[in-house]
């Protein structure tokens, strides 16, 4: 396997390791702790570390430099802290911090490559050169933080201790830590953390706290109330679009309209006049209009008069794009991408074959928050506002547009209003600098409209599949083809996101092109896998799940052909194959009693089952439909069992299951964006259609009890609900479905 | 000059009067509880209420907004007492990312209104503002939670 995984796990290595400081977040323990000055970013206090400070009032504020949008990260963070740490949960503030070399997120960094030394060690190495790379994505935070955030609570721990027992001139084991203070055992004193703070952070901390043995948490592993659900009711919560500022000027943009276009020229005059107008500028992708607030603004953008050069992309259209996807898996070879030995001739001599193409359109993220940043240039220094899934990303875009040296630059994370990947692209970064330099002094709000977030995506790639199978007698699969023709989303990101050089990705490597379907748990024979790559002027970029969410539903369909081809029971047929990957077996064996597979449904009712691991998690999804003579369909009922390992906080774990399998079934029912002439066709949500409480299943899910390292959470559940539903379809009324989404087949939810 | 009344004050603003009240609502008055989705009445973030009953703010000109009671989301926690559907909010832990949630809170508050005991069904056909994250399955729990507890 390749190194360079995914984009974002490339990218990631940009930034990968802190220069020696090794993986795992050891660094900070290494001679002097390190505070990444914390202690004064935010609220004042002393810290412990990174991740641990105490104000003056007592106060403990956590360090949770992981993007918060709606994945329950600042509570799951905090829970392995305070559970070493020995505060209550209710009684901690947390606090996202400035990018610094000790918040890197190894896991994505690495793609979660343990290193093989070579490769992967020099690349992570000239990517510490570069910036740290503080990132979410890739369900990684967990994976990351398990053991990294207990030991950072444990040594904060320890440290408080150490001064305690220097205080109180006893030894260390005489002392136990309860609930944000120290207590002397012998003599039942107290002292509490914020007493203990100063003297504890002049200790040297150790390099391996003791931890505690699982059996003990007490927090990490509860459904502990999420931090950040208070102020999300009361109207509090302060996302990227509102911050406010004294003094502050809005902008909005009007992009070109084609796909690989330019700006040709436009009309400041024309609207110089109108209310509230402070300038015009000139931005990367379209132009920009500066007011005296955002309505003024996008008033003043409708009206300006632009021309634009197509540049030749005038004739683009996303069904012509298809039909040569299609020529392309007839005739070319593409990359080879896993052959396994055998495969010609098992499938030549294979007793029956089974063949079957798949399409699936060009899917927008459509965050419900519309893309937008907040900047101020002013004394040789910038300061930011936004919610993003790479802050590092962030300071590289505006140190590139204004000059500014990243350590002269401040970007303050706020929640992000969803991300889904597309919060981890620095277009509206890269613009909102332009202006903000435009009108220096001043800060300046940026906000794309509706229709200009969702015309001016990265896409979740369209895609073409060709799959075949050869059966042996019993039906058995002896040989199992794929091939895939889509554009590469690293090799997209990483271009457009100006990656140095060496972190430019090939297509020819782009493993998420093939992921989920190359090296299968499955039994599936002799394997061949193959990807043909195309370069067009349509960004494509990271949507929840990436390549896994096609890919499950050309494989998981495809695996439901063979079995009916095979005479078989679609369950029992993957369970025959799962032989010898009992985890697997047991989450599909698990979904399948969920859902009560095997007995008797009502008319046009019908049953689907769907298998996906993705991002170190296993899960399987039933869903119940009823489909109507005249098209129209129900689902009915999603069930859903997951293996993610160990889990920190279960009701999280739940939100992200309903969470991944709404956002596939949206693109399964209504997702497409086409193009038409070089431009996206869709404006707004009304041409974008997703689930809504109408049209929301009951979703019951299970989370498999284990204590195996813990998987992410926040993409697994998207890849297996397309096949899982049509599959049912199929099994309620015979339709096959091949192409997505469900309303171009003519079946409509009512 | 426009007058308006928001959650209880007179407040005086000076903006064109085709100026859609979620905006004045945003960056005149600084209640940015209530939130931009589409711009065109279809996601419902922008929920508020006027005159009691639920309006999507994002396409309702502020000029037809004077004379009338207004009311946001920051108005519905009285004396530091949350809204029993803030409260069922919490218990069921219904927020993701958050974004859509004061207009699905105030949208349900305004159904409560009109209807103490909805069905699903009733739910469905009023509270037709999109969630991205989909915690609806918790937003209709909490809907029931509220109408019970009242």
């Amino acid at each position: 396997m390749g190194i360079m995984k995914t984009t974002r796990r490339v990218f990631l290595i940009g930034g990968a390791v802190v220069g020696g400081g090794m993986a795992l977040g050891y660094g900070f323990l290494r001679d002097k702790p390190g505070t990444a000055g914390f202690e004064n970013y935010g609220e004042k206090g002393t810290a412990l570390n990174a991740w641990v400070k105490i104000t003056p009032d007592e106060q403990v504020v956590l360090a949770v430099p992981r993007s918060e949008m709606g994945q329950g990260v600042y509570t799951s963070m905090a829970q392995l802290i305070a559970e070493e740490l020995e505060v209550a949960l209710d009684e901690i503030k947390v606090e996202h911090p400035d990018i610094n070399a000790k918040y890197t997120n190894y896991y994505l960094g690495s793609g979660g490559a343990q290193g093989d030394g070579g490769a992967v060690k020099w690349i992570l190495e000239r990517g510490a050169a570069l910036a740290p790379y503080v990132g979410t994505g890739g369900s990684s935070t967990v994976k990351d933080g398990y053991r990294t955030m207990r030991v950072v609570g444990a040594s904060a721990r320890e440290m408080l201790m150490a001064a305690a027992a220097e205080k109180w001139g006893v030894d260390r084991s005489a002392l136990k830590a309860e609930n944000g203070t120290i207590i002397n055992t012998k003599t039942d004193e107290h002292l509490t953390y914020g007493a203990l703070a100063v003297a504890a952070s002049e200790q040297k901390p150790i390099a391996s706290p003791p931890l505690k043995d699982p059996k003990d948490f007490k927090v990490v592993g509860t459904s502990a109330a999420r931090v950040d659900v208070p102020e999300k009711v009361d109207g509090t919560a302060q996302f990227g679009i509102d911050v406010q500022l004294p003094d502050m000027l809005y902008a909005t943009v009007k992009h070109v309209p084609y796909c690989g276009g330019k700006l040709v020229s436009f009309d400041s005059d024309a609207i110089k006049d109108m209310p509230g107008v402070e300038k015009v500028v000139e931005v990367p992708g379209g132009v920009a209009v500066v007011a005296t607030s955002y309505w003024r603004a996008k008033k003043a953008v409708d009206a300006l008069p632009v021309s634009y050069d197509d540049c030749g992309n005038g004739g683009l259209n996303s069904q012509a794009v298809m039909a040569d996807f299609r020529s392309a898996l007839e005739n070319e070879e593409g990359f080879n991408r896993q052959l396994e030995e055998g495969f010609d001739a098992a499938i030549a001599g294979a007793s029956k074959t089974v063949e079957a193409s798949y399409e699936v359109p060009y899917l927008a993220h459509a965050c419900m928050e519309p893309m937008n940043c907040t900047m101020q240039i002013k004394d040789g220094r910038a300061e930011v506002w936004i919610g993003h899934q790479a802050p590092v990303l962030v300071h590289w875009a505006v140190a590139e547009v204004t000059g500014i040296k990243s350590e002269n630059i401040d970007v303050h994370v706020m929640y992000l209003g969803g991300g889904f990947g597309r919060r981890a692209e620095r277009d509206v970064v890269v613009q909102t600098a332009h202006v903000a330099k435009a009108v220096e002094g001043r800060p300046v709000k940026f906000v794309w409209s509706r229709e200009q977030d969702m015309q001016n995506g990265q896409y979740r790639p369209q895609t073409a599949a060709k799959m075949k199978a050869g059966l042996a007698e019993d039906g058995k699969p002896a040989a199992f083809q794929a091939k895939v023709a889509l554009q590469s989303v690293a090799t997209s990101f990483s271009r457009r996101n100006n990656m140095p050089s060496f972190l430019q990705a090939q297509p020819e490597t782009d493993d998420m092109m093939v992921e989920g379907l190359a090296h299968q748990p499955y039994d599936l024979g002799a394997v061949r896998i193959d990807q043909i790559a195309r370069e067009l002027p349509v960004e494509v970029g990271n949507w929840r799940s990436v390549g896994h969410s096609q890919n499950a539903f050309f494989k998981e369909s495809f695996i439901d052909e063979m079995a009916i081809a095979a005479g078989q029971d679609p369950f029992a047929y993957r369970r025959e194959m799962l032989t010898d990957a009992p985890r697997f077996r047991a989450v599909l064996e698990k979904a399948a009693e969920m859902s009560n597979w095997g007995t008797p449904l009502g008319p046009n009712q019908g049953r689907g089952i769907a298998l996906q691991e993705s991002f170190g998690s296993i899960v399987a999804e039933v869903a119940h439909v009823t489909v109507g003579e005249d098209g129209s369909l129900s689902i009915d009922e999603v069930f859903c069992a997951m293996d993610c390992g160990v889990t920190v906080n279960p009701d999280t774990v739940k939100a992200q299951i309903d969470s991944g399998i709404v956002y596939g079934l949206s693109a399964v029912l209504f997702g497409e964006i086409s193009i038409e002439n070089g431009q996206v066709y869709q404006q707004n949500f009304p041409d974008y259609e997703m689930v809504r409480l109408s049209t929301m299943p009951k979703v019951t899910s299970f989370i498999m009890p284990s204590a195996e390292k813990p998987g992410g959470v926040g993409e697994p559940s998207t890849p297996p609900i397309a096949p899982a539903v049509t599959n049912a379809i199929y099994d309620a009324s015979g339709k096959r479905v091949r192409r997505l989404p469900l309303v171009k087949e003519n079946l409509r939810v009512a | 000059m426009i007058k308006l009344k928001v959650n209880g004050e007179e407040k005086v603003v000076d903006v064109e009067p085709d100026t859609p009240l979620l905006w004045v609502l945003r960056d005149e008055l600084g209640l940015t509880g209530t939130k931009f989705g589409c711009g065109v009445a279809s996601c419902g973030a922008c929920t508020i209420h006027v005159n009691g009953f639920p309006m999507r703010s994002c396409t309702f000109p502020v000029e037809a907004a004077q004379g009338a009671e207004i009311e946001t989301i920051e108005s519905l926690t009285k004396d530091g007492e949350l809204h029993p559907v803030q409260q069922a909010w919490i218990d069921n832990q219904v927020p993701q990312c958050g974004y859509c949630q004061s207009g699905m809170i105030m949208a349900s508050v305004a159904l409560l209104k009109q209807n103490p005991q909805p069905t699903d069904e009733d739910i469905d056909a009023n509270v037709t503002n999109i969630c991205r994250c989909g915690t609806y399955q918790r937003i209709r729990q909490a809907i029931h939670d509220a109408a019970a507890k009242a």
